[in-house]
């Protein structure tokens, strides 16, 4: 049986399992998660969100290795799928997700210095998130 | 208001689409476009905004849940359960607060062409499962490999087990110990020789189990083999025999080695008798070493039956019937003799006599009443055996014939 480190994993399914419920996302059709306390919810890409009780930095410990920086953090609130990021203006201070196939576009309004992060990070991967 | 920078993003896309505002202190907000045709509207702070529903789609009239797409939440819902506004309850993974959840991820089947296709699963789509925090790793599941594995290996570890059995029956268990190995008779080939201090053919007249043998010694002799019959007059010959058997059609049986050169390969039959320099050895085995040794240095090796190894005589004999027989063999104590009946005798009965006698090692020498001779410590020519009539004419140059000859001259 081989066994190594995922490379660059495409795209994959995120099974979240509790002791009453199993919840599948695909990766690629999480367009953000926000963090709210000890609850997180899952934004998708079909406008459906899901609630789930635990924290965000579960989502983040899990999403970071797998996708290589698909997801990234930001703000203390929120963990962002790069790819579908459309806008971050930094005078403005907001980020908005957005791409053709979604019913809805999320505005974010977010600190200046994650906004900054997000947008160096980005322009340093070359535009391929 | 949506900024205006997104108005032009917007109309670039040709989409109107409601934008749903979020700040990073937990406190969403829904603003809709300008051009809001889908008439979306925010009710909570967590609820989601969808397209209408069309009448007969309500929640209670749900129809059969079918495969979710993209299209289904955009402009034509194929069911409102999912698409539809809803509480955030509905979505609610209810968990102990003191639960920890179990997060794991399984890749999507690829299709043929390496796109993904989101609704067809691999039945063996990866799988990996960790609690949250710990390393992950990709388990390639090939549920075929293990088998096709064992299989193969079942097989190779058969076909070895089958090879070593025939290479071992065919090398090894020749049905009788092996006294003196190839190895050792190349370095008894390779040295310098035992020193006696006669060298000649002495004639040792014995009976044992009811067969008459008459016992030449070969002392301080070195033997080399001729085809053609030798020379009587040949005051150097010491003492001739016939060695291998030839067919009737003039193929030898048996490896032959004539002064290095081989004139036939054949290792059927297990006893040999190799010479080389001033030595002569026999022995019982299948490999080739004494021969390509034999090859190597110019020297001389036939190959003859079995009728003594280590003691043990054969379970049986090819040749059968009674008629003279001659044999060279091997003492304990490595003196070589070549032995002949003075009556006819199964081989059997004289293998065993041999064995009675003392003899390690035996092998057969063909020709129990064709012409030999050998002289005697005065230089006389003396016939052994009854016989005394020479080789088939017509085979005079073909028949190999084995001569012993002093390895010391003038001693």
């Amino acid at each position: 049986m081989h066994h190594n480190t995922i490379p660059h994993p495409r795209m994959a399914i995120l099974k979240i399992s509790t002791t009453t419920e199993l919840v599948c996302f695909r990766t690629d059709d999480i367009v953000f998660i926000k963090g709210d306390g000890n609850y997180s919810d899952v934004y998708q890409s079909n406008g459906k969100r899901r609630k789930l009780t635990f924290k965000l930095h579960y989502f983040e410990e899990t999403l970071e290795p797998l996708t290589h920086g698909l997801f990234v953090r930001v703000g203390k609130s929120y963990i962002v799928n790069k790819a579908y990021v459309s806008v971050i203006n930094l005078p403005e201070r907001y980020l908005i997700l957005d791409r053709r196939d979604m019913d809805n576009a999320y505005k974010f309004n977010i600190s200046r210095e994650a906004l900054k992060d997000l947008k160096t990070q980005m322009e340093q991967e070359g535009g391929q998130a | 208001m949506i900024p205006m920078d997104y108005d032009l993003f917007a109309n670039r896309y040709r989409r109107n689409k409601p934008i749903i505002e979020m700040d990073d202190e937990n406190e969403d907000s829904i603003n809709e476009t300008e051009d809001d045709v889908n008439g979306i509207q925010s009710t909570d702070d967590f609820e989601i905004t969808a397209p209408p529903v069309e009448a007969g789609h309500s929640l209670g009239a749900a129809p059969p849940r079918e495969p979710e797409t993209p299209e289904s939440c955009s402009g034509k819902p194929s069911y409102t359960e999912a698409c539809c506004s809803r509480s955030a309850n509905d979505d609610d993974v209810t968990l102990n607060p003191n639960e920890l959840p179990v997060i794991s991820i399984e890749d999507e089947f690829n299709d043929f062409e390496g796109n993904l296709n989101p609704h067809r699963r691999h039945p063996n789509a990866d799988s990996r499962t960790r609690p949250a925090g710990a390393q992950l790793t990709v388990r390639r599941r090939r549920p075929w490999l293990w088998p096709a594995a064992c299989a193969l290996l079942t097989i190779a570890a058969v076909a070895l087990i089958l090879a070593a059995r025939h290479h071992y029956n065919y090398y090894y268990n020749i049905g009788v110990p092996i006294a003196v190995t190839p190895g050792q008779n190349i370095e008894k080939l390779a040295s310098q020789g035992r020193y006696v201090e006669r060298q000649g053919v002495t004639l040792t007249p014995d009976s044992i189990l009811g067969v008459a043998l008459n016992l030449y010694s070969l002392d301080g002799l070195k033997a080399t083999l001729q085809l053609g019959t030798p020379d009587s007059t040949d005051t150097s010959i010491i003492l001739c025999s016939r060695s291998a058997d030839y067919t009737a059609d003039l193929n030898y049986l048996g490896t032959l080695v004539v002064e290095g050169k081989e004139l036939q390969s054949d290792n059927t039959r297990l006893g040999y008798v190799a010479m080389a320099g001033s030595n002569v050895v026999i022995g019982v085995s299948r490999s080739e070493k004494v021969k390509d040794y034999c090859v190597r240095q110019g020297g001389s090796f036939f190959r003859q039956f079995v009728l003594l190894s280590g003691g043990v005589i054969p379970r049986d004999f090819p040749l059968h019937g009674k008629v003279e027989r001659r044999a060279i063999g091997r003492t304990s104590d490595d003196r070589l003799f070549y032995v002949a009946t003075r009556h006819k005798e199964t081989l059997w009965d004289f293998a065993d006599a041999l064995r009675e006698y003392g003899f390690i090692d035996a092998v057969y020498i063909t020709g129990g009443n064709s012409y030999s001779y050998y002289r005697n410590s005065k230089g006389r020519h003396l016939f052994i055996g009854p016989a005394n009539e020479l080789p088939n004419p017509n085979h005079r140059d073909i028949a190999p014939w084995i001569v012993f000859r002093k390895s010391r001259p003038g001693f």
